[in-house]
């Protein structure tokens, strides 16, 4: 957070301790939840069983962000009381498979609360959620909704233009073909830590202007794609002795930036977005040279995305 | 003609197994608690879904079990009542931030056991950590090693599909169908995956198995699957919106390869349960499965798959043995 902010949050506590408002005293010593009026929920993820949650507390204006996170089973404790105490309620049976519900002491099961008060925008906007949108995006509609969008936000990939010309980053590239046709670098996703292999993540930025996404390659990008799928996995062996077994290659549709990426990611990573595998993209161009100006692409898109609402004013979502 | 009459009669046969007492009641047959179990081993922990998956026999029994114990996803609808009666206990604080311990009503902090037994060793397996490996199966691997290990499965007895064959003929789970359209071409059932608990709209599952037999993966389909396909795209969506009020802009649909199990069925997931993101290397949708086969009659029989299998297992040691496999990128 912050240094201005903290202060802040700070100072307005402090006025409201002198104020001796009851809110603040006892949210230290905070027992429950009680006088707290849940707004509304502003996140959930059923994957880690968590839920953040916005309200207030009774006689203050700010407001509260609650997170609630299921804690994972416990080593020590699992075999006293999932195996001793644990009471099964059949819900389903069929064949060798059985699932039941299981209800165990309460001392047993706690909860990680956590709670922010009080609130500022930037934590209710950090722990929101948005709505999401399967987008059955047809050739038609790319040209009618998708182009038009992107030529009008002349979204800038000058940065990745410096990167091509090495004016930045040029101490992380791993590898460089040259060639302007069908040349690329490759070098680290800022996201990994070039630690850990298990989570290595590396991006293959191709050297040809021009091509914004998956929608744009054609049967004469063939010899760039497979340079790129041959030559980025060789040098990826080479350098962190990660063989093609273990990578996912693959490009995204919709990508985050409209200059032709492909992806290098160890398969213990976890993948995010709809991915298009590389050797299946080749594929499919060698089968029909203009497969990705025919195909409809199927990408989800989050309710603040611009390009959600055109679908939706469109009448297509 | 003969041949497709004496696979139907096996089909069925296969579907009668269970009514002379092959599968086993015993272990499941009354399952009030974990006390009889005796735990062999943790096969799994994952602390970011919050699972675990064990591996031990029950008192009375000498079959291995696989437990799976997974924590449930909090309910939307009792946000108020979770508020209205949590204790907290504080943990630490710092600025603004303050973490507790909170102790939830007990009906709010339920969580979900499923219990396979008797598990064979591919099912225990299936639950064990592992290394995998990624395999680019194209048509021929496919025919010269694929084909003739499924074969010896099946042959092993290592069939996984007794249930699916109780849901088709209404045994088993038949209350809780969705959609049936029972053409034996086109028609299929849906309803919701065991794994979901039937509440919570964002973590919808269900899963479509097609009626006709012999469909085992999305390698046997083929053109004149495609009213099969359209029906269960178009059909199931819509009984899931009448059903749930889920919408198809909320629907995931698609197919899995290789899949768990081989008989056709199609998965039909809220796009918000997958937070983290598709499975590029299994999940196929049902969408683009149909554009490709009207552009390509056979091309699920003609594409390289790729896609992520056990290092340890005997699929990989056998596509590992035929070499460095012939792929686009070589050529």
């Amino acid at each position: 957070m912050a240094a201005s902010e903290a202060d802040h949050a700070l100072t307005a506590k402090k006025q409201k301790l002198e104020e001796g408002d009851k809110i603040d005293s006892a949210l230290s010593p905070l027992k429950s939840f009680k006088g707290f009026s849940f707004e509304k929920v502003l996140c959930e993820n059923a994957k880690s069983k968590s839920l953040f949650i916005m309200g207030q507390f009774e006689g203050s204006d700010d407001k509260a962000v609650v997170l609630l996170e299921k804690m994972p089973f416990s080593s020590e404790r699992a075999t006293n009381y999932v195996c001793q105490d644990t009471n099964l309620k059949e819900t389903l049976k069929n064949d060798i498979y059985g699932t039941y519900d299981a209800y165990i002491p309460v001392q047993e099961n706690a909860v990680k609360a956590t709670v922010i008060y009080p609130a500022t925008e930037k934590h209710i906007t950090k722990y929101t959620d948005q709505e999401r949108f399967v987008v059955t995006e047809t050739a038609d509609l790319y040209k009618s909704i998708t182009l038009p969008y992107l030529e009008e936000k002349e979204f800038s990939v000058q940065w990745v233009y410096n990167i091509l010309d090495k004016k930045q980053e040029s101490e992380r590239i791993v590898f460089e073909d040259p060639d302007p046709e069908t040349g690329f670098i490759l070098l680290p996703d800022m996201k990994w830590d070039r630690k850990n292999i298990n989570t290595l993540y590396l991006q293959a930025i191709v050297h040809k202007h021009g091509i914004k996404s998956l929608r744009d390659l054609n049967g004469t990008h063939l010899p760039l794609l497979r340079n790129i799928l041959k030559n980025g996995s060789v040098a990826i062996k080479e350098k962190f002795d990660v063989p093609r077994s273990k990578l996912n290659i693959f490009i995204h549709y919709q990508p985050s930036y409209n200059h032709l990426h492909v992806h290098f990611m160890h398969i213990k990573n976890e993948t995010y977005g709809f991915a298009h595998l590389l050797s299946d993209v080749i594929e499919n161009i060698e089968l029909k040279e203009d497969y990705y100006q025919w195909k409809t692409l199927t990408y989800v898109i989050r309710e603040m995305d611009e390009l959600y609402k055109r679908f939706k004013d469109a009448g297509h979502l | 003609m003969a041949d497709m009459k004496s696979y139907y009669i096996t089909e069925i046969n296969k579907r009668r197994k269970w009514e002379e007492g092959v599968v086993n009641h015993g272990v499941l047959r009354q399952l009030t608690s974990l006390q009889g179990f005796s735990l062999e081993e943790v096969l799994r922990k994952n602390a970011k879904s919050k699972s675990w998956f064990m591996l031990g026999t029950f008192k009375g029994s000498s079959d291995q079990a696989v437990v799976l114990l997974e924590k449930t996803a909090f309910s939307n609808e009792s946000v108020e009542y979770l508020c209205q009666n949590t204790i907290l206990e504080l943990k630490s604080e710092n600025d603004n931030f303050y973490t507790y311990s909170a102790k939830v009503p007990v009906q709010e902090n339920a969580f979900i056991v499923t219990v396979i037994c008797p598990a064979k060793k591919d099912c225990i397996m299936q639950y064990t950590e592992h290394e995998r490996f990624v395999v680019t199966e194209t048509a021929d691997l496919y025919k010269k090693i694929t084909i003739p290990y499924l074969k010896e499965k099946e042959k092993e007895g290592e069939s996984r599909i007794q249930w699916v064959y109780n849901i088709l003929d209404k045994k088993q789970e038949s209350n809780r169908i969705v959609f049936d359209d029972p053409d034996p071409e086109t028609g299929f059932i849906l309803l919701p995956d065991i794994k979901w608990d039937g509440k919570n709209i964002n973590t919808l599952c269900l899963q479509a198995f097609v009626y006709k037999p012999g469909v085992k993966s999305l390698r046997d389909l083929n053109g004149t699957h495609l009213p099969l396909l359209r029906n269960i795209l178009e059909n199931g969506s819509v009984a899931i919106e009448k059903k749930y009020g889920v919408p198809r802009s909320k629907l995931n649909v698609f197919i899995h390869y290789k899949p768990s199990y081989y008989y056709l069925h199609v998965h039909f997931k809220h796009v918000m349960f997958e937070v983290y993101g598709f499975e590029a290397t299994r999940a196929h949708l049902l969408i683009d499965v149909i554009q490709n086969i009207e552009l390509k009659d056979d091309y699920y029989q003609w594409k390289t798959l790729t896609y992520t299998i056990r290092e340890d297992g005997e699929l990989c040691k056998r596509f590992k043995a035929a070499g460095t496999y012939p792929t686009p990128w070589t050529r």
